[in-house]
């Protein structure tokens, strides 16, 4: 079920009413079935994958809690870690490890490998696999101690706010609140609710919308091109970012309606002045959990300089991988991780250089110029991202580049792809609106909060105007095919 | 406690006050069609005797406020684009929850012209269509059972059942139509001014063929539901430019009603009162207005002669009627005077409020030209003056073959002079 369906809308409602009409001990009881429930509506047997997940790490966390040994230890935690890999190479990555021995095979003139693997990608694999085996490995060191409670841990895993698309909570902060579930909160329910409209409106209005020009263009890259493909290209980057951050949010909020208080996905990303700043602050749990399980424990920066770009570049291609099973998302992953490593390798030149033009980093221009230059890499970097195959985003740079069609931004031709100029009006509007509140997010200062301490009138007008608004101009209903969201097929 | 109710209260005026404004938003964005068209059903304080409903050759061909002038009968017209039997299934069990009908009219042609099949099943087509029929009725039990019953797609479904998900992208496209709704004057009709000429092979009536629809296990329940209502059922085929094998397949109705029980069928392809020379629409599939006149009029004989349905002309109680006939002579005129081709202006002026003069240099004009041949043959008051004084035909530098005048018959007031140049009947109005 998707948040912007008409089932989640009769859904949430119930679960919320129910959850807090149910005594406070059993309250978990009825969030997990809500929790499987959600998940059932994609698809009821890859319910078993969930519940396989979950009930081999309750068992290994609680095994290697209790093993005498730390070889014992390590070995329950590798078979751990193993046994959930091998579920997610197997649904997500074996058609691609197919294609790519393929591609070896035929090098050497070997026949290739006929099968494939016809499988539906089960939604939300990366993000549950990777909190359930945070738990495993923040267990084996110790820094929270294993749950024992199933039906509790089993919560933990499936919480539907956060289940299909993060953010990838950590136990220490999850599980602790549904060992202690909070008493219904007005204010929680009025902050919940203010986060989901704000949500709503940009994963509907805006990222829907602005994904109707994004398919036309990259679904016919022969057709359009040049100026296409670069307005295409610069939309993309405010569609993934209201599609993923979208989410995040109204999981955020629908959380907070039940007292859950979620990780934030996202800080204000495109205000940041490095392309390594902007990782800080996009998709905040993901990269904290690669930082935290993948690259310290690869050594992260103390083996040396060479070491710590390699690592660097390690958990960048691993993170490509793990967005999805194509080497345009490697690609994209190890641009990423190049882009910091050349930026750090380059920065005795750019010291220099500053003192020699005598830039002063404190002025506005200066940050306002490197937030440009970053938000101008990582858009370039989302081409890999977007395109359909790696030779498909060189085929759009080179176009970008070469692009000698700058009247179709001035002709009309930008409104004949299924977004009129009113829908364009709205797509301007939309980001106008998103990056003002990822403004005041940037200076810490939280609009929501800023609403709530107003008048009632006041709360009620924004209220309604944005529910009106995101009902009005919302891309859903007959003739839209309901995209989902971007990372429900990682 | 007084902290909790006060929150309660809060959220329920939090919730009324979204309540109301969405139901006025989507007030705003509903597309207004089925509310122009159907006002003047459910705003009536009267009861419509008859029912008419089926495809767009009734929706087009039959007009019920003609009906009314003539013959006294209230109807309403819910015939409508692409609609099938089965629409007309549903759509009647939602019409008598509002009005009392004695005689529903069912034109067959859609059962077979528009039998989409799902899985053995009929479906319903043009969404947008079935739209504007169902639109103006609340949720309903029967409204459930139709959408479920009549479409596959999910989307069509719930779309139909909450139009806002539809109606809610028209933000970029609201105009004043949708501010200032002119509501229609026609009961349901639509009238056409258009025309053109049509060479039909007419077969013998007995040339049949086998009638193959999945949408005609629609016919049996709703002569159940008109049984249960004591309501009476006339099946109808209207005339329009038919090939030889639409002719067999409107042939053998008379056949396929029968089997269904003792029912009456009218094949009114092969009617005396229709002239496909001059009464078929642009498209030739329908009938423009002056042939919807007269098969009107023929089928209200036909009703006033078989059913037993009063003449409420001379009744107080439905003196509404005579106002709403009024507003709909005003639109008529209106249209007519809105016409850019004399052929239009013609089929408009074709009633019998209208008087129609044609003064000519010669006959020939007339004659050479079979629509206005057999115009101003058929048509009560149209009169032609011949050889007139040709200064009467010279306005300023303009010579004219044709002065038209059409006036209203009953106070004589002129609506329209028009003086056509030529053969091509190309024309400038003069008054």
């Amino acid at each position: 079920m998707l948040f912007n369906s008409i089932d989640f809308l009769c859904f949430f409602p119930i679960v919320v009413l129910l959850y807090f009409i149910v005594p406070q001990k059993y309250r978990y009881i009825w969030l997990l079935a809500a929790s499987y429930y959600f998940y059932m509506c994609w698809n009821v047997k890859y319910v078993l994958l969930l519940l396989s997940s979950t009930l081999v790490t309750y068992i290994m966390a609680i095994a290697l809690e209790k093993a005498s040994s730390a070889v014992q230890k390590k070995l329950f935690m590798t078979l751990c870690i193993l046994f959930n890999l091998a579920i997610l190479a197997y649904f997500k990555y074996a058609n691609f490890a197919i294609l790519c021995i393929n591609k070896v095979l035929s090098c050497l003139h070997i026949s290739v490998i006929n099968r494939t693997v016809d499988v539906l990608l089960p939604v939300g694999i990366s993000f549950y696999t990777f909190q359930a085996l945070g738990y495993v490995i923040d267990v084996y060191r110790g820094n929270v101690t294993a749950e024992k409670h199933f039906l509790k841990y089993a919560l933990f895993v499936s919480f539907f706010p956060q289940l299909v698309a993060g953010p990838i909570e950590r136990s220490k902060n999850l599980l602790s609140q549904i060992q202690k579930p909070t008493k219904f909160n007005f204010d929680n329910l009025k902050e919940g609710l203010l986060l989901m409209i704000w949500g709503f409106f940009v994963k509907v209005v805006l990222a829907d919308r602005i994904a109707v020009f994004v398919d036309a263009v990259y679904g016919n890259l022969n057709t359009y091109q040049g100026y296409y493909i670069l307005v295409a290209t610069v939309l993309f980057a405010f569609q993934i970012y209201g599609d993923f951050a979208g989410y995040s949010i109204i999981a955020m909020g629908a959380a907070k309606v039940l007292g859950f208080e979620l990780m934030d996905n996202f800080n204000a990303p495109y205000f940041s002045r490095s392309v390594s700043e902007f990782w800080r602050r996009w998709h905040i749990s993901l990269s904290y959990w690669f930082r935290d399980y993948l690259y310290i424990p690869l050594g992260g920066n103390r083996k040396g300089k060479f070491r710590k770009y390699l690592n660097r570049m390690i958990v960048f291609f691993v993170s490509g991988l793990w967005h999805g099973a194509g080497m345009h998302y490697i690609l994209w992953g190890g641009i990423n991780g190049a882009y910091q490593v050349i930026g750090e390798l380059l920065m005795p030149v750019r010291n220099k250089l500053q003192k020699i033009l005598g830039l002063d980093r404190n002025r506005f221009s200066h940050k306002l110029m490197k937030v440009i230059i970053t938000f101008i890499l990582i858009d370039l970097s989302w081409v890999f991202f977007r395109a359909d195959s790696t030779r498909s985003a060189l085929f759009a740079l080179r176009s970008i580049f070469a692009a000698e069609n700058p009247w179709i931004l001035f002709d009309g031709s930008l409104y004949t792809l299924g977004i009129s100029e009113k829908g364009f009006h709205v797509i301007w509007i939309g980001i106008a609106a998103l990056l003002a509140a990822d403004f005041f997010k940037y200076k810490g200062i939280k609009v929501r909060d800023a609403v709530l301490r107003q008048e009632l009138w006041f709360q009620w007008g924004v209220s309604i105007f944005m529910i009106i608004t995101i009902l009005v101009l919302g891309v859903y209903g007959s003739g839209y095919d309901s995209s989902g969201f971007i990372y429900f097929q990682f | 406690m007084r902290v909790k109710a006060k929150r309660i209260l809060s959220c329920v005026c939090f919730l009324c006050l979204l309540l109301l404004c969405f139901i006025k938003t989507a007030d705003i964005l509903e597309a207004k069609v089925s509310r122009v068209k159907y006002t003047s059903f459910f705003e009536s304080d009267t009861n419509f005797d008859v029912i008419f409903l089926g495809s767009s050759h009734i929706y087009n061909g039959i007009l019920p406020q003609e009906l009314w002038n003539e013959y006294g009968i209230t109807s309403y017209n819910w015939g409508y684009s692409n609609s099938t039997p089965a629409e007309g299934y549903y759509l009647l069990k939602e019409i008598v929850k509002y009005t009392d009908p004695k005689l529903v009219v069912i034109d067959l042609y859609g059962l077979v012209e528009y039998e989409n099949k799902g899985n053995g099943k009929y479906r319903s087509d043009r969404i947008e269509q079935r739209h504007v029929q169902f639109d103006m009725f609340p949720f309903s039990i029967n409204k459930l059972k139709a959408t479920l019953d009549l479409f596959d797609d999910y989307e069509y479904k719930s779309d139909f059942l909450f139009d806002f998900l539809l109606y809610h992208t028209r933000w970029d496209d609201l105009s004043e139509d949708d501010f200032r709704i002119e509501y229609s004057t026609e009961k349901g009709a639509r009238l056409l001014a258009g025309y053109e000429f049509a060479s039909i092979n007419f077969i013998s009536e007995n040339e049949q063929t086998e009638i193959h629809s999945v949408c005609s296990e629609y016919i049996q329940p709703t002569i159940e539901f008109c049984n249960e209502n004591d309501i009476e059922l006339l099946f109808v085929y209207l005339p329009y430019g038919s090939t030889e094998d639409t002719q067999r397949v409107a042939n053998s109705f008379g056949d396929f009603a029968a089997s269904f029980g003792d029912f009456q069928y009218l094949n009114l392809i092969y009617s005396d009162s229709v002239n496909y020379n001059t009464d078929l629409y642009t498209d030739q599939r329908h009938l423009n207005y002056m042939g919807a006149y007269k098969i009107t009029s023929e089928l209200g004989a036909y009703i006033q002669q078989e059913y037993d349905l009063t003449d409420y002309r001379e009744d107080d109680d439905y003196s509404s009627w005579w106002s709403d006939y009024s507003d709909y002579l005003l639109y008529k005129t209106d249209t007519l005077k809105n016409q850019d081709s004399i052929y239009n202006i013609l089929i408009m002026a074709y009633s019998d409020e209208y008087s129609v003069n044609a003064s000519v240099r010669e006959e020939s004009f007339i004659e050479n030209n079979l629509f206005l041949h057999d115009y101003f043959n058929e048509k009560a008051d149209a009169a032609i003056t011949c050889g007139a004084d040709s200064d009467a035909l010279s306005r300023g530098e303009t010579e004219y073959q044709m002065i038209l005048q059409i006036c209203e018959k009953e106070t004589g007031e002129e609506l329209m002079t028009a003086g056509v140049k030529n053969s091509s009947l190309d024309f400038d109005v003069l008054n």
